[in-house]
């Protein structure tokens, strides 16, 4: 299981959000997550690529959760 | 479905190791397990000869995730003629998947042979209307 804490920390390290919102919506049991996160690192980066840099900066966390809601915009 | 769908499910992955990178730009994670070339040559096929492809958890008629049953309603509202693959009828090709797009999860959608995306993807492309066009044509190629 995953925490808010732990995919927030993941996503501060890789990708210097200006905006970062990560809920919790498996009820608090850590399998499901929506993620909204803003980035100048995406500027200029296509949609695909955008939510590839979210699973390679979540790492192994994308094999332990059930879902993962992503919305990765630039500024 | 289709003879090429069955061949693809059914084919057999011995092989381990020897994988290529396939996806520009993708990062490449090593798994223990895999895709077999046989699998990997099946998939190519599949997703050349079939211009909609869903690779999803369940089929159109039962979806077994509500995200692929999300990407299964918007082609179906899109009238769009589509292949389905039932990823939890072959574990296999579930890992194969994940390593062949390089991407983690499940629905995932293959337009005019090219992955497209997942379902976050597929909604907002819907919603902005990319999808459409893209559809469109991949339809007329």
């Amino acid at each position: 299981m995953s925490s808010v804490e732990e995919i927030e920390r993941l996503l501060t390290d890789a990708l210097a959000p200006t905006e970062l919102d990560v809920v919790d919506v498996s009820a608090s049991c850590g399998s499901a997550f929506d993620v909204s996160i803003v980035s100048a690192k995406f500027t200029g980066v296509g949609r695909l690529q955008r939510h590839r840099m979210v699973h390679e900066a979540l790492g192994d966390v994308m094999s332990r959760v059930h879902a993962m809601k992503i919305d990765a915009k630039a500024p | 479905m289709s003879t090429a769908r069955a061949a693809m499910v059914c084919a057999p992955v011995r092989a381990r190791g020897g994988v290529r990178a396939r996806a520009r730009g993708a990062v490449r994670r090593v798994t223990t397990r895999a895709m077999g070339p046989e699998l990997r040559e099946s998939v190519d096929a599949f997703v050349r000869e079939n211009k909609v492809v869903l690779f999803m958890k369940g089929t159109k008629a039962a979806p077994r995730c509500g995200f692929s049953n999300t990407c299964v309603q918007i082609l179906q509202n899109m009238n769009v003629p589509f292949a389905d693959v039932d990823i939890l009828a072959n574990e296999d090709l579930r890992q194969g998947m994940k390593e062949y797009s390089s991407w983690p999860t499940f629905p995932q959608l293959y337009i005019g042979g090219e992955f497209f995306g997942g379902c976050d993807i597929t909604v907002e492309a819907f919603k902005d209307g990319s999808l459409k066009e893209e559809l469109e044509r991949a339809m007329m190629e």
